[in-house]
């Protein structure tokens, strides 16, 4: 069934159509949320950035071929997974393995950075922030590639369940049960820090 | 209820996923026992807490490098299969027709004329290359006068006579 109703699939149609401007009002819309996921799976700014033009260049190449069978945004970050999966692999096939203390190291990935550009808490509240932000860098990349994908989907980008079944190729009641071991997995890594 | 069922539903119960019942039985085990109450709290916290996560703005020129890689992408693709489409069609329709070799239909049927026409002796196989060549040169000049006469009609016969006879010397 073709469902008009998507904005975003509408705005595909008329870069189907030949309308590129279609094609840059999406990117302007997701652009964020898709390399934030980007961001978060890959750890660091460079590789999500380019993760994420790889899938909006996926995107224009797939025009063509596009139907409105589902809804954008799940065809969208079903792209964004498999790009971000393909820089896991290729990253390991380079042997490119960067610990975790030495990306913690990286001020410019640090996204305790953020919190001190846009707040200005007193410096001992700064350390225990940016240490908490590290722990859960920590914590999500210590995750198996599926717990970690359902956390992002649902969690950070708040999609269904629905949704992030069809992005996982797997039933409802997988994902649940994905989430499930997910967060009391984060629970026990995050404990040392939210027992204080 | 025990503390294994209510371990279980806890995150059912964080996600909201719980009926008023189900909710209502699980509200009532954290009011008894402290353990599950703690835990309850540990993975509330532990899941706001992901909150903190947050990844850097993307900057404005987003956009016009993607764009960018798109026009070099698309203009490389084209590049060498550009040439042999003829001139007097139009750019766009040049480059629409320099995408047919991704459409597996064509070719497997260009594949199949070029397999069909070396078995048929219509075009000169790899064996006949070098004194098809030879013939060519010999009858260089003979193409030329043909062509500048105006013999189009009947020309690719000629030529290939011509290169058939090369063949056989």
């Amino acid at each position: 069934m073709t469902d008009y109703s998507d904005r975003d699939a509408q705005l595909m149609i008329r870069f189907k159509d030949g309308d590129e401007s279609g094609f840059i009002e999406l990117v302007n819309s997701h652009k964020q949320r898709v390399f934030a996921f980007a961001f978060r799976f890959l750890g660091n700014t460079a590789d999500a950035e380019d993760a994420a033009q790889e899938v909006f260049i996926k995107v224009y190449n797939a025009a063509g071929k596009y139907t409105v069978k589902a809804k954008f945004t799940t065809w969208l970050f079903t792209i964004t997974r498999n790009t971000c999966l393909n820089f896991l692999d290729k990253r390991n096939k380079k042997g490119i393995f960067v610990s975790l203390d030495e990306k913690s190291d990286s001020q410019e990935d640090s996204a305790g950075l953020q919190v001190a550009d846009t707040k200005d808490p007193p410096p001992a509240e700064l350390l225990m922030k940016n240490e908490q932000i590290q722990a859960v860098k920590k914590a999500l990349d210590s995750l198996p590639e599926n717990q970690k994908t359902a956390v992002l989907l649902c969690r950070y980008e708040e999609l269904s369940y629905e949704a992030t079944a069809e992005i996982m190729g797997c039933s409802i009641k997988a994902v649940k049960s994905i989430l499930h071991r997910a967060k009391l997995n984060l629970k026990e890594k995050l404990a040392v820090f939210l027992k204080f | 209820m025990n503390c294994k069922k209510a371990k279980e539903m806890s995150t059912e119960y964080l996600s909201d996923d719980l009926n008023d019942a189900e909710k209502a039985e699980f509200l009532g085990h954290l009011k008894a026992c402290d353990y599950c109450d703690k835990e309850m709290s540990l993975l509330s916290k532990s899941w706001q807490t992901l909150s903190l996560y947050a990844p850097p703005e993307l900057g404005d020129e987003f956009v016009d490098s993607l764009m960018a890689k798109i026009r070099a992408g698309r203009a490389k693709k084209q590049s060498w299969i550009f040439r042999f489409i003829p001139l007097g069609f139009s750019q766009n329709t040049r480059a629409a027709l320099s995408g047919w070799w991704k459409v597996p239909a064509l070719t497997l049927a260009s594949c199949a004329i070029y397999l069909v026409c070396i078995e048929t002796g219509f075009m000169p196989s790899r064996q006949f290359a070098p004194a098809a060549i030879s013939a060519s040169q010999d009858g260089a000049g003979t193409i030329s006068s043909m062509l500048s006469d105006g013999q189009e009609t009947g020309g690719g016969g000629h030529l290939l006579t011509i290169i058939c006879e090369g063949a056989d010397k």
